[in-house]
């Protein structure tokens, strides 16, 4: 009898928890001034280092002046740094790319339009299209938000890309995104720098 | 013309999937019989030459790809950065290369920076466009730049993602599809690893 009710009350208690949703582990961010709730989670960004010359590998070859000689040979002779700093009509920065989940509870479709961040001076929407396991990467205007569904920003799908990141963004920081909405306008959200 | 090896590499790893049960220990699709990978020079991540002949006694993991690649690449040398940490000992026999797909702009530095951001015993390896041609003939990659007028990236590279394993003796033995998980890559590169050399 007792068992009966214990399995009863879990039953109830575990209906009540899956009522609550999303992973608790990361704030859901809901849109304001519209009305129109998107929530946002497992958001997350992959490392990036702008090191301009790993230490470790140098031990080998002896000094850091060794370093710095490898650097002239193999270039212009300006040094490594000139290879993060020098922005043409082509970028050849450091990259990377942030994904997330994107709920909308709304009665209509929403598009996510656009991403900002202070660690990269570029920040484009791409896509990443497989055939035949060849991976296409390629920039997109807007991802949809289907009305009362989800998009998943994954890799090898769609992603937030980080073009001539900045900064070092470490693992285990959050970095604030604030994505942009057709409908919903602006949404904050805290991005975990994480391996996949 | 590159799509066409494309599809014959497509066509032949059909036929070897067929005839798998002949070396059911592998979980990898295996090249039967193993022949000897197609031998390179390209210049490493410290500016030194790396010819693949010459790291025999290594079992050689090859991925193509480049260092502005945002998502594919990175997920690749992650999962080979777990197989590396899985393998623990063993890890020891194998060298794991990523080949640049984007000479252009991946110089030796910017190779360094990338590889071994996951690991410090990965290296990054180049070569002209004459140089990496046969190479990726040899090796069915499919590797096509494409404008992107829209990005800031202004080109990016369409390829394949498959990960190849040269084993100790120089033979390409095994090769892996994009997305393999990650404990399937690590029992083969044990077996590699185990082997005499």
């Amino acid at each position: 009898m007792r068992n009966t009710i214990s399995v009863i009350l879990l039953a109830i208690s575990s209906l009540i928890l899956a009522a609550c949703g999303a992973a608790p582990t990361t704030t859901p961010a809901v849109a304001p001034a519209t009305g129109m709730a998107l929530e946002i989670r497992d958001a997350w960004v992959r490392p990036a280092s702008l090191a301009a010359m790993p230490m470790e590998g140098t031990a080998e070859s002896g000094s850091g002046h060794g370093t710095m000689e490898g650097t002239a040979e193999s270039g212009s002779g300006h040094g490594t740094m000139d290879q993060t700093t020098e922005h043409g009509a082509m970028s050849a920065g450091t990259t990377t790319a942030g994904y997330m989940v994107i709920k909308n509870s709304g009665s209509e479709p929403d598009y996510l339009v656009a991403a900002a961040a202070d660690i990269a001076e570029t920040i484009e929407l791409h896509n990443v299209l497989m055939e035949n396991d060849v991976m296409r990467m390629r920039p997109v205007e807007k991802i949809e938000v289907p009305a009362g569904g989800e998009v998943e920003l994954r890799p090898g799908g769609f992603h937030v890309m980080f073009i001539d990141v900045t900064r070092d963004v470490k693992e285990g920081e959050s970095i604030p995104v604030t994505l942009t909405f057709e409908r919903a306008g602006t949404v904050e959200v805290n991005a975990v720098v994480r391996q996949p | 013309m590159k799509k066409f090896s494309f599809i014959l590499l497509g066509m032949l790893l059909l036929l070897l999937a067929a005839c798998g049960q002949s070396a059911p220990q592998f979980r990898g699709t295996v090249l039967e019989p193993a022949e000897p990978a197609f031998d390179f020079t390209l210049i490493d991540e410290q500016g030194q030459p790396f010819t693949l002949s010459e790291q025999k006694g290594q079992v050689v993991v090859l991925f193509f790809g480049f260092t502005m690649c945002p998502d594919i690449c990175p997920a690749a040398l992650a999962d080979l950065s777990a197989v590396s940490r899985e393998l623990g000992a063993d890890a020891e026999a194998i060298q794991v290369a990523l080949v640049s797909l984007d000479p252009e702009r991946d110089t030796s530095e910017r190779l360094q920076q990338y590889v071994t951001a996951f690991d410090p015993r990965f290296k990054g390896l180049r070569g002209d466009e004459a140089t990496l041609a046969p190479i990726l003939k040899s090796y069915g990659v499919f590797s096509e730049q494409r404008a992107l007028p829209d990005s800031a990236m202004g080109y990016t590279i369409d390829h394949s993602g498959f990960i190849y394993a040269i084993d100790k003796a120089g033979n390409w033995r095994i090769l892996f599809a994009h997305g393999t998980p990650v404990e399937d890559i690590t029992a083969d590169l044990r077996l590699l690893a185990r082997e005499g050399g």
